[in-house]
This record gives C-alpha cells, structure tokens and sequence, in this order.
C-alpha cells in the first residue's frame, strides 16, 4: 500500500492531498515515488515513459500501441527490480 | 458586420492565397461564437487550397530534461523553479528506439529536443552522434531544438543532417518580457534567420494562453507570419506546478478554435502543427474540430515531460476523416 502521494511526495498520512490527486492529470506521468517519496528521475518517451526512484529502483511503462512486442510484454506501469 | 471579415478572408486568403494582416486575424479572434463553425470551414479550405489533404505526423524525444538556466514561466524544466521535473539525460541507443518507435507510427519527422539555452560542445556531440545513428537505422527526417545557435553551430547541424529546426519565438514580442526575462525575443528571431540562411527548415511557433491578450496573439500571428517559417507548432498552455505560470487557467476550447482559424487564415501555406496542450484544452472533440479548421500537422504519442494520445488514436481519427498520412518521399 502506498505511504506517499504520487503528487507531491509527503506523507499520505501527514495531511490533505486532494488537492494533489487534483493537479495530477492522465497526462502526467508519475513524479514522485508513492514508496518512499523521493522525486523521480523520469523519461518520457513517444510511445511511453521510464522512471527510476534512487532507493527503491526503476519503473516502467508503455503505451497499448508500442509496436514492439518485446517491450509490451512488460505491460502497463510495471514496477521492476 | 460580425462576418464580414470572413468575406474578407475567404477573396483575400482562399482565392488569392495573401494571409491575414494583424489587425483582420483580430477580428477573426474576436468573432461571434455563433460564425466560429464558419470561420472553421473557411480555415479548413484554405488549408486543403493551399496545402492539400495530406497531415504531416511527428513525434518529439526529450535528449536532456530539466536543468535548464533559463527562466520561461511556463516551463517545468527549468533548473529556477521548484517542479517536480528532476534533469535526466537519454542514452543514445533509448533515443534511437524511440525514433524507430515514432517511424512506426508512420511518423515522418523525428525531433530531438534539449532544455538548453544554447547547446554546449558537450550536446553537439550528442546530437551529430544521435542524428548520425538514427539515420543509419530509421527512415525518418531529424529535426532539432536545441535553444539559441551561434552561426558555427547552425552549420554543424545542416552539416550533420538535421533537415529542420525547431525555435519557438512563444508569444507575441510585446508579451515576450512578461514570459522570460534571461534571453529576448529579438536573440530567438537571430537564432531562427541563422537556420533559414543555413538551409534548415524553419519550425517555430508558440504557446498560447500564456497572459497575453487577444491583440497580442494576433501580433503574434503577424509576427509569425512575417517570419515565413516552414511550420508552425501551436502548444496551449498546460499550466505545470511549481512555475510561476501554474495558477493561470486552461484555455478555453472555444478561444483555442477560434485561434486555430485565425492562425491558419494568416498562415495559409505553412504546416500548422497540434503541439502541446491539446489535449487539456481541446479534448477529443476539440481535437476533430482542429484537424477540420486549419491543422494539418500532429504531434503523435508524448510530449518533453507530459503523456499525449495513443498514437492510434490520432492515427485512427485521421484516417476517419479521410486526411492522408504525408509520406517521407515528399518531404525530402
């Protein structure tokens, strides 16, 4: 369960995050790291994005449309290692 | 009369294919909600007069994210304000899948893009060795925007094979000091008359909804059009947090539209491109009504940091609307 808001990187607990959920869009990629809170190294890509958190590893995903089955493979928003 | 200028426009832009001066574009800025369908149509025949059916499909890769010195307010790259943006670079073999990726859509344009003020020694030879290794693999033409050049560095470029450049001049020069206070207007327009005289495509436009009023987009226009470039991308401003622009409101639909038109019946014969924003401002609808009043151009998949629309959709839409997908062959 995650600890921190993906919109502003404090403490679920700590306090009023609708404002947060608010100015995050389906456009927006994630930008904070929902297990730790730090602020997320991000790529966005043409057809998808990555992200990495420095301490809890790398995120990934990619659109329904990539071409490459390869990559698809790894389904949407997969947390890897 | 409320729609006389489109009579203007349709003997002045349609038939003789001379674009709006600045103060007929504000007239059309200023129109009646009720003739903004018209004024649609009309742009739509213009574009299809002078430009045909074809739509121009683009996608665009972020090089280097974030950091950047400089200070435009709408930007969450830059390294002056505290947005959630953290500076990354892409590798090189990530941008060339990303370039194979982007062809796969049918893309015939393929634009690196660096949150720079200028490329340093450091970024041009990423760039040559980028633009290099996507034309080994992938047929696409690579475009660049990489902020102010100097002469050497628009030459490098020509010379390296980057075949347009993209340097948005953003807002009217009036509203410029209002957006950015650490280069001008005027250092952009160099930057723009160097790519021209080095042989590069000129793609410059802006972003709309960033303050400025009505007169001012309209100067913007003009401005544009004096400039003459090759292609136009039109961003809406999707206010990011933690930029001094974050509290300014969406664009509404109806204003962006009636801004579409405009542009275009200014802009007769250039490539006018859907850029960021979109999405926010205009929506699914607003998106069909752009494409039927003026765009022929698309900016598909994602943008620098935010997630556009499928591909698919975009594609799949364009194909619903009988608008042909322009092919490489005709644009080299």
């Amino acid at each position: 369960m995650s600890e921190f808001c993906a919109g502003c990187g404090q403490l679920l607990a700590a306090g009023d995050h609708r404002d947060c959920a608010g100015r995050q869009r389906a456009t927006d990629p994630p930008r904070f790291c929902v297990d730790c809170g730090r602020k997320l190294v991000v790529q966005v890509l043409p057809v998808g994005w990555r992200a990495r958190c420095v301490r809890c590893g790398p995120l990934s995903s990619v659109g329904p449309w990539l071409p490459n089955p390869q990559s698809a493979a790894t389904g949407n928003t997969a947390k890897g290692s | 009369m409320a729609g006389e200028i489109l009579d203007v426009a349709r003997e002045q832009v349609l038939e003789r294919g001379v674009g709006l001066n600045e103060t007929q574009a504000l007239e059309v800025l200023r129109i009646d909600a009720d003739l903004l369908p018209d004024a649609l149509q009309l742009a739509h025949e213009v574009r299809m007069r002078w430009c045909g059916p074809e739509v121009e499909v683009e996608g665009i890769v972020s090089l280097k994210t974030g950091g950047c010195p400089e200070d435009c307010h709408f930007c969450s790259q830059s390294g002056r304000f505290d947005t959630p943006v953290r500076a990354t670079r892409l590798d090189i073999p990530s941008l060339v899948e990303a370039a194979r990726q982007t062809a796969d859509t049918g893309a015939t344009e393929f634009c690196i893009v660096a949150a720079v003020r200028g490329p340093d020694r450091r970024l041009m030879d990423q760039v040559r060795e980028a633009v290099r290794e996507v034309h080994a693999a992938v047929d696409i033409n690579v475009a660049c925007s990489l902020g102010i050049l100097t002469r050497e560095q628009a030459e490098e470029l020509r010379d390296a094979g980057v075949h347009r450049y993209n340097h948005n001049l953003e807002t009217a020069r009036s509203h410029f000091p209002e957006v950015v206070s650490t280069h001008t207007w005027e250092e952009r327009w160099e930057t723009l008359e160097l790519v021209r005289e080095m042989g590069m495509e000129v793609c410059c436009g802006g972003i709309i909804g960033m303050g400025e009023t009505l007169e001012q987009r309209a100067e913007f226009a003009a401005q544009l059009a004096e400039l003459e470039p090759d292609e136009v991308p039109m961003n809406f401003l999707d206010p990011r947090p933690g930029t001094p622009f974050s509290q300014l409101p969406v664009t509404e639909s109806e204003d962006a539209l009636r801004t579409i038109a405009a542009f275009r019946l200014a802009l007769p014969r250039t490539v006018l491109r859907f850029a960021g924003g979109r999405e926010l401002t205009l929506g699914d609808l607003g998106t069909r009504q752009g494409l039927l009043g003026g765009i022929n151009a698309v900016i598909v998949g994602n943008y620098l940091t935010t997630l556009g629309r499928s591909p698919s959709e975009d594609l799949g839409l364009l194909g619903e609307l009988k608008m042909p997908v322009k092919e490489l062959s005709k644009t080299l």
